[in-house]
């Protein structure tokens, strides 16, 4: 039987009317499909697939620069080359291995190590120089790359490096203002992209990889870097003159406690800081104490004076230079007899300073090293700050009112005592002295000032005055005067202390910290300033070895300074005429 | 006028291709432009970077000294040879550092620490 025609037909159209229906369906499904993917993931799908072409590695940015007073750079960022690699894409790493090796002056076992690594990306050498980076290029090695990232640089080399500390690979902060002031100097992380091909391999060109994160912030120091010089000069002068062991001359500003200046010997080279010990790296001008000795006695003498126990003139026996003291002796240079006050300090007595002490009384004496800051931190700005040793007097021997009076029994850092003694030159204020000025960010905006604070005021203006008049004839007719400036009113006290030798439990005879501290022009303070000369051996005296550097040091910076002297030189330069 | 209208509209079309074309091409021409410009400024800042080490390397004061003296033969001055000269900008100076001295006195309003034994 022959099919009919129009069952054919029909059938042909049920069947073509199936297919296409299927097709819409199926069209449909696609479109549906396709709208979600490219409409409604389409953020997550563009995600997925710049993913699945980029690497992205997250660097450090620029730290932020450290200038002095007068804005020149202390420290501050280069971009430098760092080789890096990418395992997974090389095929020879023992060869690849070997050519960088002689390249990059790394052991080759160190490299395949890294290349060993089932990672994408491994640090072979970080900040290295150009010719080295230029080495690498050249050898053209797939899957080993140059990337270039900041690396901390100190223009000055030692100038001011125990201050300053320095920062590590990744940039931290680990010593100084630089520890100190990470949170300011570090800026934000940069993202360093790279393009993949279809294996995976890193391809993209290294001048467009880098997209820049803020910078960070920019500090300004109450350091000048002449006065920075000049004190590191003439304390490398007197410690290569006497050798010594080392020293420290810090300078400030009495008015305000603003540093002017902070040299420690020895030192390191921040920019090399593999090459020197971590004992170079401390900052001993607020970590580490010493017995003061008679530059002690501008203190205990300002107390006594405070209390009304002593005048300038108020005479005391000296006897033939020596007393005793719960079975010790303590002893003077040479024959007193009876003097007066002012002669007590001027030929620094210790017997005279003793029997002042003995007036004033423990607690008393205890209560004023304590208002001026002994015993306690100053709160500068700079890590690792000791408060020094000062006992309560119920821990105190029969002997140690006399010790204390000469500067013993008592541990003080080098910024203890210049603040106590910038405290008479002031007026009176206990100041907390600092070394950061102002703090300014990426976009030209001060986000921090500092201004003056003091802590208290441990002596009135008048005790002040007649404090500086005495200490002015230290320095014009005592022990101090290899410090006196021929323009200059200089106050000041010489101090020679004896190193306590652990071993032997006694002071030793040899080892002695020779010091000088004062202040500069006396009727008008600008300067104070503290030299310490530690473990001289040509000659001890504090007077011999640390006036000197006084004088030269304030000498220089006054006229840096342009700091007029009291009477001007217009006479001066009319004799000469 | 059918075969007119067929040409002004391929005419249409074809005009916006070509500015399509052109804007696409000029597109890639000026994002290839950014591109260079960006790392011009990338390698010109590395360049100012390294500009600003030489220059504080080279005005540190321990290079100034050296250079005064081995090329210069300058040499620091002796006592003596050294006449201040006051100047008014000095005095007014020290005038106006004694004036906020005493202003500071004032704001502190802090009082001696004699002792009350």
């Amino acid at each position: 039987m022959k099919p009919n025609i129009g069952d054919v037909s029909q059938s042909s159209r049920f069947r073509s009317a199936i297919l296409c229906f299927g097709l819409l369906v199926g069209f449909a499904v696609i479109v549906s499909r396709l709208f979600y993917l490219q409409v409604i993931q389409a953020n997550e799908g563009a995600l997925q697939a710049w993913n699945q072409h980029h690497k992205s590695i997250v660097v450090e940015s620029n730290r932020g620069v450290i200038v002095d007073r007068n804005g020149s750079a202390l420290a501050l960022n280069v971009e430098v080359p760092s080789v890096t690699a990418d395992p997974m894409s090389i095929e020879d790493r023992g060869k690849v291995a070997e050519k960088l090796s002689r390249a990059l002056d790394v052991p080759k076992s160190q490299l395949m190590k890294e290349l060993g690594k089932k990672q994408d990306f491994v640090w072979l050498k970080r900040k290295l120089d150009e010719s080295s980076a230029k080495a690498v290029q050249q050898l053209s090695l797939p899957g080993v790359d140059i990337l270039m990232e900041p690396r901390r640089f100190y223009p000055k080399t030692t100038l001011l490096a125990n201050l300053l500390g320095f920062a590590g690979i990744d940039s931290q902060g680990l010593e100084g203002i630089e520890l100190q002031y990470e949170s300011y100097l570090q800026g934000g992380k940069s993202l360093v992209v790279f393009q993949r091909d279809a294996r995976g391999r890193m391809i993209n060109p290294v001048g467009s990889r880098k997209l820049r994160a803020s910078e960070g912030h920019r500090i300004t120091l109450t350091i000048d870097e002449v006065i920075q010089y000049i004190a590191e000069q003439e304390l490398d002068a007197a410690i290569q003159r006497t050798q010594a062991k080392g020293g420290t001359v810090l300078v400030m500003d009495p008015a305000t406690g603003a540093m002017l200046a902070w040299a420690i010997r020895p030192t390191f080279d921040p920019n090399k800081i593999s090459a020197g010990s971590p004992d170079l790296w401390r900052n001993r001008a607020v970590t580490d104490v010493y017995e003061p000795g008679s530059t002690f006695k501008v203190v205990v003498a300002a107390s006594a004076l405070e209390e009304g126990v002593v005048e300038p003139d108020t005479l005391i026996y000296g006897g033939d230079g020596g007393m005793s003291i719960a079975g010790t002796t303590v002893h003077d240079i040479g024959k007193s007899g009876w003097i007066t006050f002012s002669e007590v300090l001027r030929h620094s007595s210790n017997v005279g300073m003793v029997k002042a002490a003995i007036s004033l009384g423990d607690k008393r004496l205890y209560k004023y090293l304590r208002a001026f800051g002994f015993g306690e931190k100053t709160e500068i700005d700079l890590p690792g700050e000791s408060a020094g040793i000062l006992r309560d007097p119920s821990k105190w021997s029969s002997r140690s009112l006399a010790s204390l009076s000469m500067g013993q029994e008592v541990g003080v850092t080098p910024i203890q005592l210049l603040t106590a003694v910038s405290a008479v030159a002031n007026g009176g204020y206990l100041l907390k002295p600092y070394v950061v000025s102002e703090v300014w960010n990426a976009q030209g905006e001060r986000v921090l000032k500092r201004e003056v604070e003091a802590k208290r005021r441990p002596i009135s203006d008048e005790t002040a005055q007649v404090l500086t008049g005495l200490l002015q004839e230290v320095v014009a007719q005592g022990t101090g005067k290899r410090a006196g400036l021929a323009e200059y009113a200089v106050a000041g006290k010489t101090g020679t202390a004896q190193v306590f030798d652990q071993k032997a439990k006694a002071y030793s005879s040899t080892k002695v910290i020779g010091s000088f501290v004062g202040f500069v022009p006396a009727e008008a303070p600008r300067l104070a300033i503290l030299v310490v000369i530690d473990e001289p051996k040509t000659e001890g005296w504090g007077g011999v070895v640390a006036a000197p550097v006084f004088r030269k040091v304030s000498e220089q910076v006054l006229r840096h300074m342009r700091i007029a002297p009291k009477n001007g030189g217009l006479m001066k330069v009319a004799a000469i005429s | 006028m059918r075969r007119s209208g067929f040409t002004m509209m391929v005419l249409f079309f074809g005009i916006i291709g070509s500015l399509y074309v052109w804007m696409r091409i000029d597109l890639l021409r000026v994002s290839s432009d950014i591109e260079r410009l960006n790392d011009q400024r990338v390698e010109l800042e590395h360049r100012q970077e390294v500009l600003h080490l030489q220059l504080s390397q080279l005005t540190a004061p321990q290079k100034i000294a050296q250079a005064a003296k081995r090329q210069l033969n300058l040499e620091m001055p002796q006592p003596g040879q050294i006449v201040m000269v006051a100047s008014d900008t000095a005095m007014a100076s020290n005038e106006k550092r004694l004036k906020n001295a005493v202003q500071l006195a004032q704001r502190l309003n802090v009082t001696p620490h004699r002792s009350t034994y």
